[in-house]
């Protein structure tokens, strides 16, 4: 009986040591995933990344150029023609980083990217643009892998 | 008789026990493996630690990355190559004066530029510095090209030792 106590015991000093070391370990790995990336600077850089997009030209029809913005706004040409370049554009700025861009234009609404933003850490970035008497919705959410 | 009687006896001992004197119990193997597992979890913690805080010593705060980020405001700041914010002029990045840009800045240092099609273009190198550590700043930028055409980039600052 008294040597079942000890060998009981023993177990649970055990169990009581890997369980701090457990939550030790987790919370350091937890603590400092992405240490080297402060929250601020990667949302500065995602919404750094989505004003250069917005203000990068495109060519119409006609050839001539206008920003990706008043693209969407005057709504001339089919979202599928940008789907190239916001592409490039955004893996080029955004290194490292999954992403999805959608813009919303009343009931309308076109996704580029990801379909699917994870759960967990996301930026996003978003920008309003009057539009008659909408509003024009250009949001760009980024994550790490 | 006798004799042959003490060598069976012999025979039937069993095998020397490996459990430690005074261990009557036999429980002193167990408490060897509770610490021997105490000792390698020890270790991995230490590890694991020891990675994670490698991993934090990016080089983010140190003279090299404050180096950079300073000859990347100031390129950024400088109204030559970039008359708007985060908006380089692309016509002037042959006349722009790269020299003033690396203020007391004495090491080595190199700017390129990163297109969206994957192709890229150095703007200005200087080997000076003999140091092998190098760091890397890099921000988006808008590029002004002729006709008015504005396309995305990526200016990057490089600088060591």
């Amino acid at each position: 009986m008294r040597r079942d106590k000890r060998a009981l015991a023993g177990i649970l000093d055990a169990l009581i040591f890997l369980a701090i070391a457990s939550l030790v370990a987790v919370s350091l790995l937890s603590a400092c995933g992405h240490p080297s990336r402060s929250d601020d600077a990667v949302g500065e850089r995602v919404d750094a990344a989505h004003a250069v997009l917005l203000r990068s030209t495109v060519l119409d029809a006609q050839g001539n150029s206008m920003t990706v913005e008043e693209a969407f706004k005057l709504g001339t040409l089919g979202p599928d023609v940008y789907e190239n370049n916001v592409t490039m554009v955004l893996d080029l700025l955004l290194p490292g980083m999954e992403w999805r861009w959608s813009v919303e234009r009343g009931a309308d609404t076109w996704t580029y990217g990801d379909q699917e933003v994870p759960t967990g850490e996301v930026y996003c970035s978003l920008i309003r643009a009057p539009l008659d008497d909408a509003e024009l919705i250009y949001r760009l959410d980024a994550w790490y892998l | 008789m006798r004799r042959e009687s003490a060598g069976s006896d012999e025979a039937c001992r069993s095998p020397p026990s490996r459990r430690p004197a005074g261990d009557g119990r036999g429980v002193g193997g167990f408490y060897e493996a509770i610490m021997a597992m105490m000792i390698v979890t020890s270790g991995v913690v230490m590890l694991t630690c020891s990675f994670t805080f490698l991993a934090i010593d990016s080089g983010e705060g140190s003279d090299l990355h404050d180096a950079g980020e300073g000859i990347m405001s100031s390129v950024l700041e400088n109204r030559t190559i970039s008359p708007e914010d985060r908006m380089v002029d692309q016509r002037q990045l042959d006349r722009a004066d790269w020299t003033s840009v690396r203020g007391d800045w004495t090491g080595g240092m190199a700017v390129f530029l990163t297109y969206p099609d994957g192709s890229s273009r150095m703007l200005y190198q200087d080997e000076g510095g003999s140091g092998k550590e190098r760091c890397a700043i890099s921000e988006p930028i808008n590029i002004v090209e002729h006709g008015g055409v504005v396309i995305a980039g990526l200016l990057t600052v490089w600088v060591w030792p």
